[in-house]
């Protein structure tokens, strides 16, 4: 067993203990020649698996399998040190949290975010299954998921002295001990296959969504809108396929499984037409009646003024629960918008909504509420509507400015990453009417920027990251323009701006320093040195007011400025690195 | 009231370790006989599973020593259960703290019968294990199995034909040690004079007929103790000449 404080191979230092299994340890190390961390897996020779078979053999095979894997999903080995006892995979170490936790502490996910995940992993899983010859995942799970902070996924635990091999599922286990092991897995006499794969990817998906673990009372799977009726009947379809219990039943490849979740919303245009179909049949023959009878057509106005009394009444009530029964009653009602305030004119449930929470605070719990409310059904009804551009670029200021983590961890970047795909809405939208969309160029930084922290990880591990900061850094200023133009700025928000421009500026000066844009040249030492500046003058400006929220906020902001400043003066090679 | 006991566990045909666990004890009280059987079927790797096994035996056999004998001066049927649910809630707790911090992940079924004469009798049940209930026309299964196949023969969506072949057939719901939460089940009833219990963990059943099981354990064929023993052994060695590779425990109580 290594030792804390030990130094491997006089170049990795064994940090502190961050896993453990049957057969093996996880370390935190620090490669003291890099200054960088890495995880350490620690096998121990001559331990034996649940079969008693000596686990080195394949542990190594495993680990040189691996090593040659490349994939931005996928955590890299750099180096397999051998001992007389013992041997060390060093690889990547993840900063993030497993989705197993997140579920425990969060409860069911954004439908969005889990679709978005599922993409990825359906992505690495296909890179996998595409190997000669294939490599078969067999643990799908939200345990071997990491969540990192920019909100990518990676798959660990890959197989190195897993501790499951197929063939011991032939004696009795209970059940979720194994993960949410595909039938064929269990008796030792089924083949896994890149199908096998598939259930557990469809079983994760499921968990993820539902919140509800499928190992769990009541053993078995429900279509996923038995859990929440505004889930995309797309994805419920898609859920569905994947966990049949006869492998010919399921998708038979995750190109295929991929392609169906790039079409999720198709899936549930086909649904809806169908849905659609029926109802004018319906409607069809509730008009025939009542042509029939007179006193059915007084009704149904009286019926319609009810509708829309009922739906004043609710959105004036302030509640969340009346504004989702609101959003329920009529979900293409969207009100008018004014374009100097950026906020509704009449109030609509959808807008009051944002509103309250807004003012109210704005986390996972609520995330989930919204989500449902803003389900992909409930979209459909207002995309064509002229404001639902502005609904949309409202959602994206909610979650870039005002969401907040349950464990109040910063999350500027994390924020952001969630925000995409409301301004990438936005935009969308203003795109069919430029001339209508005053938060256009404000939606276009945001989404630019949120994008960048989303895709950064697997630019890197591409290679392809060449040319993103300086293009970060232009994104940055662009937004500090912007938002010195606005005219409707709050003070949560400029601060919440200078929180993520501070963010970067912190984490990426090296990259911002040696990094080329179009042009060739690189972001000068002089110009991150104003615009630190220029922010220290702003943020002293902002008169914060909130005791919970802005106050807070800015003594934090300031606290980061010596160690951006240290963290820029040592990437241009500046003296000392103090100011 | 007499009660005449046998048991007998074999490792079975291809395992290490015998994982299964029992225990069986007789006391005369003012009450009359008070019995308890209880049989653990331990799972885990790195033959851990018997320790699981061992552990919950161990404490219902603790119960009925040192507690029993209180609870049964005073003796409200409910209470018997309501500590039946702590020592199970309490063990699935210790087996996966333990489990946790050796690093490998063990559990254990649970099939315990109390009888209090033929006044009483109570079942505790978790997973997989059985009590059977015998007498000279048939075998009776008191016991509900919280297995996979069971659940879905139970949801109708699949036949017991194919729960006995389907490859999920020893997968469990849930069991102590490795289940977040456990639900067990529990049973009272009266005990009828000239019947035979069974225990038995799952190695004993999947291959033999409820008809073998009836007309080898039917109580006009059971002579004494001795006779017991030889034929729940008789059994065990059907069960692998048939190929069973599991452990096979099985413990038979008779009432006279």
């Amino acid at each position: 067993m290594a030792d804390i404080g030990s130094v491997l191979e006089g170049k990795y230092e064994i940090l502190k203990l961050i896993g453990k299994g049957g057969m093996s340890r996880v370390y935190l190390a620090m490669d003291k020649r890099l200054n960088k961390t890495w995880a350490v897996k620690e096998i121990e020779k001559n331990a034996r698996d649940e079969n008693n078979e000596i686990v080195v053999q394949s542990a190594m095979a495993e680990a040189h399998l691996i090593e040659r894997l490349d994939h931005p999903a996928l955590p890299r080995i750099v180096d397999i040190l051998e001992y007389d006892k013992v041997i060390y995979v060093v690889m990547d170490y993840i900063d993030g949290e497993p989705l197993s936790k997140v579920l425990e502490e969060h409860g069911a996910q954004p439908q969005d975010l889990v679709i978005e995940w599922a993409k990825q992993i359906c992505d690495v899983l296909d890179y996998l299954h595409t190997q000669t010859p294939p490599i078969i995942y067999r643990d799908m799970k939200p345990g071997n998921l990491m969540l990192k902070l920019d909100g990518n996924i990676k798959v660990i635990d890959f197989g190195i002295a897993r501790e499951y091999k197929q063939k011991n599922l032939a004696d009795t286990v209970c059940l979720g001990t194994k993960g949410y092991a595909a039938p064929e897995q269990f008796g030792g006499r089924g083949q896994t296959d890149a199908r096998t794969d598939i259930y557990c990817l469809g079983a994760t998906l499921y968990h993820l969504i539902t919140g509800h673990n499928p190992c769990d009372p009541p053993f078995q799977m429900y279509p996923i809108r038995h859990w929440n009726p505004a889930l995309s009947g797309g994805l419920e379809r898609i859920i569905l396929k994947c966990t049949q219990l006869n492998p010919e039943d399921r998708y038979q490849s995750c190109a295929e499984l991929l392609y169906a979740l790039d079409h999720y919303e198709e899936e549930d245009e086909v649904y809806r037409a169908e849905e659609k179909k029926q109802l004018k049949t319906f409607i069809g023959m509730a008009s025939a009646t009542v042509a029939c009878m007179l006193v059915g057509v007084l009704g149904l106005v009286m019926n319609t003024v009810t509708i829309n009394g009922n739906y004043d009444t609710m959105v004036k009530d302030n509640t969340v629960p009346q504004y989702q029964a609101a959003i329920a009653l009529k979900p293409s009602e969207l009100a008018e918008y004014d374009r100097n305030t950026l906020s509704a004119t009449a109030e609509d449930a959808y807008n009051g909504l944002i509103t309250y929470y807004e003012r109210n605070g704005f986390g996972p719990e609520e995330s989930k509420i919204l989500q449902s409310c803003f389900s992909q059904s409930n979209l459909a009804k207002i995309e064509n509507n002229p404001n639902f551009g502005a609904l949309m670029y409202r959602v994206g200021m909610l979650y870039m400015f005002n969401y907040k983590e349950g464990n109040g961890t910063d999350s500027a970047a994390y924020n952001a990453t969630l925000a995409t795909n409301w301004f990438r809405r936005a935009i969308d939208a203003a795109e069919g009417a430029p001339e209508n969309a005053d938060y256009y160029n404000m939606a276009q930084v945001y989404w630019q920027i949120g994008t960048f922290y989303q895709t950064l990880e697997s630019s890197i591990n591409k290679g392809e990251d060449a040319g993103k900061y300086v293009a970060h850094w232009n994104d940055i200023q662009n937004m500090l323009t912007l938002l010195e133009q606005d005219t409707s700025k709050t003070e949560f928000m400029e601060l919440s701006v200078y929180k993520v421009a501070v963010y970067s500026m912190e984490k990426y000066a090296r990259k911002f320093a040696s990094d080329k844009g179009e042009d060739g040249t690189s972001v000068s030492y002089a110009e991150m040195a104003d615009t630190l500046a220029n922010i220290e003058n702003r943020v002293a400006a902002v008169d914060a007011t909130s005791e919970e929220t802005t106050i807070p906020m800015k003594k934090a902001i300031e606290e980061r400025f010596d160690d951006v400043q240290r963290n820029i003066n040592l990437a241009y090679g500046k003296d000392g690195g103090e100011r | 009231m007499n009660v005449l006991t046998a048991v007998c566990t074999d490792i079975g045909t291809k395992k290490d370790t015998n994982q299964d666990s029992l225990c069986v004890k007789v006391a005369e009280t003012d009450l009359g006989k008070v019995v308890m059987a209880v049989i653990c079927d331990g799972m885990g790797g790195l033959a851990k599973g018997e320790i699981a096994s061992a552990s919950v035996v161990e404490a219902f056999s603790r119960w009925y020593d040192n507690e029993l004998p209180l609870q049964l001066q005073n003796y409200k049927p409910d209470e018997i259960r309501a500590r039946w649910e702590e020592i199970i809630q309490d063990m699935n707790l210790r087996i996966a703290e333990y489990g946790k911090s050796i690093g490998v992940q063990l559990g254990t079924t649970l099939s315990v019968l109390l009888l209090i004469d033929n006044k009483a009798l109570f079942i505790g049940h978790v997973g997989d294990s059985r009590v059977y209930e015998i007498d000279d026309r048939e075998s009776k299964v008191l016991t509900t199995d919280q297995t996979v196949v069971a659940n879905e023969v139970r949801l109708g969506r699949m036949t017991p034909e194919q729960a006995a072949v389907d490859p999920r057939r020893s997968v469990l719901l849930q069991c102590i040690g490795a289940s977040k939460v456990v639900n067990p089940d529990y049973l009272m009833g009266t005990p009828a004079e000239g019947k035979v219990y069974m225990l038995c963990s799952d190695g004993f059943r999947h291959l033999v007929t409820p008809e073998e099981i009836a007309s080898m354990f039917a109580p006009r064929n059971l002579v004494d103790e001795a006779d017991m023993e030889e034929r729940i052994t008789a059994l065990i060695e059907e069960n692998k000449k048939r190929g069973e590779t599991d452990n096979i425990t099985a413990l038979l109580l008779k009432l006279e």
